[in-house]
């Protein structure tokens, strides 16, 4: 692969089907025909390859195509065109462009995408082929089956994945493209047509159907018949479409790539025929929604840095919300957790009938790891981890423990954990100091009965405990938060009990209660 | 024995090991405990990818241990964490007892601790992963810390088990009793009218078992935790 401009077409045939089988892929087998609308007189608009072996074809009626499916006829499965799955799918198709350039070009509603890939011949030396298997790989991944073709002009491209072989790959070397287009159909060259932008206005179907019947009339059949016509006979002959159709035939084509930028965020949306209001159903659906999501920002390289969440309520309404990530993951089970963790939260105040999910991607930079210190857990998966912690134990009992700025010395707080950058050991740090008595707490302090005599508490009983106070040190006076309505006022007593452990316990100054607040350890 | 034999008894067998993965094991290392004669009773610290235990009553120094083994694992750089289903971890002490809090993940583990602990070593990366069951009943199936040996072994993470009795039987790192041996309390003031202070707490470890090994000449050793006034 030279500096010479080199463009690939990524062609996903029959894109509204496609993106259908794609939402649903357990009837990827199965004999399905996508209908263009409800009821028996709406057309078969595509049909899969098992639904084409019961004799279905397109521009069938649904009620023709059931005749003819005759007893097999349970086999079938009708299924309507939805315009937000073909949205997403041809999304996806887009994705997998971005995945091997910065910018691409759409056209055919999605269907079709070209990209410059006369560049990737240092990360794929084997050649051209190999760029072609590749991307037709990450289209499996999102769920899409394509068909490439590698050419030097944007015509031949498109025209090569149109004519793709049996392994749905077609490449033009340099240079050769009046040879491989010759054989090719005046029709099948002319499905550009209507597509063209920028040099001149698009034609309609209709001025594209005429040119091919005048062809066709003439015995002009294929490409290379119509390039061995002198250009000019053509043009003055059929216009514009024929000269533009002559430059195709002789390898000329002058179409521009007018490349577009990716969309800063990445959308993936069902439509439901059912409602739906527990949450496990809609995690279920959920599930799906972010997995297909993630799999185009994996074609891409790319991590889901952010989350929201716009679900369809029945009757009417939307519930919108961003569902907080610790930091970009690649894992849909992490994203599905705080999902999850989000609804059960704050549930949906009605019955939800559809759902889209909004990922805003990133670049995961990787990380200079030091050579001296250990490594810790992957980042991504310690966000996976901490949210499925949080769904078993509770979101507020995960995280690292902080210091709350008052005189009550049970207060803690839970602040969200994240993986921090290694620190650096002073050198006073590795020399050996005392060890610090730990002291481990009742939470809640435990109510106990005290006997207090004239030297201070000389017993103390609760359920499960009744012992003799063999040394008592305190009292320790602890007041605060009085300049808050809330106060508090007590006295602190260490004391050695007879089972020979030393509790930590006060009293309340205010109704005279005593607690125990936990034992030295 | 032949080759196949042998390869079937060790898939028959999960606790046995190969000689290959002994000597992996071995050199693994430890994840040391900051309290210098616990670190001699059991050779530098608690062994990585071994479930270990530290049993004792109340105020024998389980926690000074706990907050230690943190502290000086923290400070060489490893991912601690701290399964605590009672939810008895003190910040005040763990701060003078040099944690710095942001980097220790704590779960307030509830009647799922095992759970929750298998689910976080299962991420990989912990150096020291704590579960503090203290006093709390836990009624596990010995699969269950079967499993948790297991996945610290895999993880090469130092497991340590904190109880008041013994908790498991499957062994397999070491496992240390501590004991009271008396606390001091001491007049923080001259004047006669001042209350008197906890000041420190004796306690002696005990080595019940190290690597498989029961019955060692050890001598035991006598730790002194210190009361920080300042509390």
């Amino acid at each position: 692969m030279g500096s010479l401009l080199r463009i690939a077409c990524i062609h996903a045939p029959e894109l509204a089907l496609q993106a259908v089988l794609r939402r649903s892929p357990e009837h990827r087998g199965d004999a399905v025909g996508l209908a263009s609308g409800p009821g028996g007189r709406a057309n078969i608009i595509a049909c899969t390859q098992a639904a084409a072996r019961l004799g279905i074809r397109k521009r069938m009626t649904v009620a023709q195509a059931q005749a003819v499916a005759g007893p097999q006829q349970h086999k079938m499965r009708v299924v309507l065109a939805n315009p937000v799955d073909t949205a997403a799918a041809a999304a996806a198709l887009a994705d997998v462009a971005y995945g091997f350039a910065p910018q691409i070009e759409s056209e055919h509603d999605g269907a079709r995408v070209f990209l410059a890939v006369h560049d990737l011949g240092h990360l794929y030396p084997l050649g051209e082929r190999a760029v072609a298997q590749a991307v037709a790989a990450h289209a499996e991944r999102v769920g899409l089956r394509v068909r490439v073709g590698i050419a030097s002009s944007k015509g031949a491209a498109r025209t090569a994945a149109r004519t793709a072989g049996l392994d749905e790959i077609a490449v033009i070397p340099p240079g050769d493209e009046a040879r491989f287009l010759a054989p090719v159909p005046i029709r099948l060259g002319l499905e550009g047509a209507t597509m063209e932008r920028g040099v001149r206005p698009a034609r309609t179907d209709a001025q594209v159907a005429a040119v091919a019947d005048s062809l066709d009339s003439w015995g002009v059949k294929t490409l290379g018949q119509l390039a061995n016509l002198p250009v000019d006979e053509a043009t003055l002959r059929l216009g514009p479409i024929g000269a533009w159709l002559h430059r195709l035939g002789s390898g000329h084509d002058t179409e521009t790539f007018v490349p577009q930028l990716p969309p800063s965020a990445l959308e993936e949306s069902l439509d439901l025929d059912y409602e739906i209001q527990e949450l496990d159903p809609l995690a279920f659906v959920l599930r799906g929604l972010l997995d297909r999501a993630m799999a185009r920002l994996q074609v891409r390289g790319l991590a889901c840095a952010g989350l929201s969440l716009k679900l369809a309520l029945s009757p009417r309404g939307i519930d919108t919300r961003e569902v907080p990530l610790g930091a970009p993951t690649r894992e849909s089970g992490a994203l599905l957790q705080h999902v999850r963790l989000d609804l059960s939260r704050c549930p949906p105040e009605s019955p939800v009938v559809g759902a889209t999910v909004i990922m805003c991607p990133a670049r995961v930079r990787a990380a200079q790891m030091d050579l001296w210190r250990p490594a810790g857990p992957a980042p991504e998966k310690l966000i996976a981890t901490i949210a499925r912690l949080q769904a078993l134990v509770g979101v507020d009992n995960v995280g690292a423990p902080a210091l709350v700025d008052t005189f009550a010395e049970e207060a803690v707080a839970m602040r969200p954990y994240t993986a921090a950058p290694p620190i650096v050991i002073a050198p006073e740090a590795s020399t050996p100091a005392p060890t610090r008595l730990g002291f481990r707490r009742f939470r809640p302090p435990a109510p106990v009965d005290v006997i207090f005599d004239r030297d201070g508490p000389s017993a103390l009983r609760a359920p499960a405990l009744a012992l003799r106070i063999m040394v008592a040190a305190g009292p320790y006076r602890s007041e605060g938060q009085w300049w808050q309505g809330d106060g508090f006022s007590r006295d602190y007593w260490d004391v050695q009990a007879s089972d020979g452990a030393v509790y930590r316990m006060h009293q309340n100054r205010n109704n005279g209660s005593w607690y125990l607040d936990g034992y030295y350890d | 024995m032949s080759g196949q034999s042998a390869i079937d008894l060790l898939a028959m067998h999960p606790a046995l090991l190969s000689a290959g993965q002994l000597e992996t094991r071995e050199h693994r290392g430890v994840q040391a405990t900051g309290v210098r004669g616990l670190d001699r009773l059991i050779g530098g610290g608690w062994p990585r990818g071994v479930l270990s235990e530290l049993t004792g009553p109340r105020s024998s120094g389980r926690t000074a241990v706990l907050q230690a083994s943190l502290a000086t694992a923290i400070a060489r750089g490893e991912t601690v964490a701290l399964i605590d289903p009672a939810g008895a971890f003190d910040p005040r002490t763990a701060v003078r007892a040099g944690i710095p809090l942001e980097r220790l993940l704590w779960v307030r583990g509830g009647s799922r601790a095992l759970a929750a602990t298998e689910l976080l070593m299962n991420a990989g990366g912990f150096g020291l992963v704590v579960l503090d069951l203290d006093e709390t009943p836990v009624r596990a199936p010995t699969a269950a810390w079967v499993r948790l040996k297991q996945v610290a072994e895999r993880q090469g993470t130092a497991l340590l088990l904190i109880a008041a009795r013994r908790a498991q039987g499957v062994g397999g790192g070491v496992v240390i009793t501590l004991h009271r041996s008396g606390a001091q309390f001491q007049d923080t003031s001259p004047l006669p009218a001042a209350p008197a202070a906890l000041r420190v707490l004796g306690t002696r470890a005990v080595l019940e078992r190290m690597r498989g090994q029961t019955g060692n000449d050890n001598a035991p050793a006598t730790l002194e935790l210190q009361h920080d006034l300042a509390s």
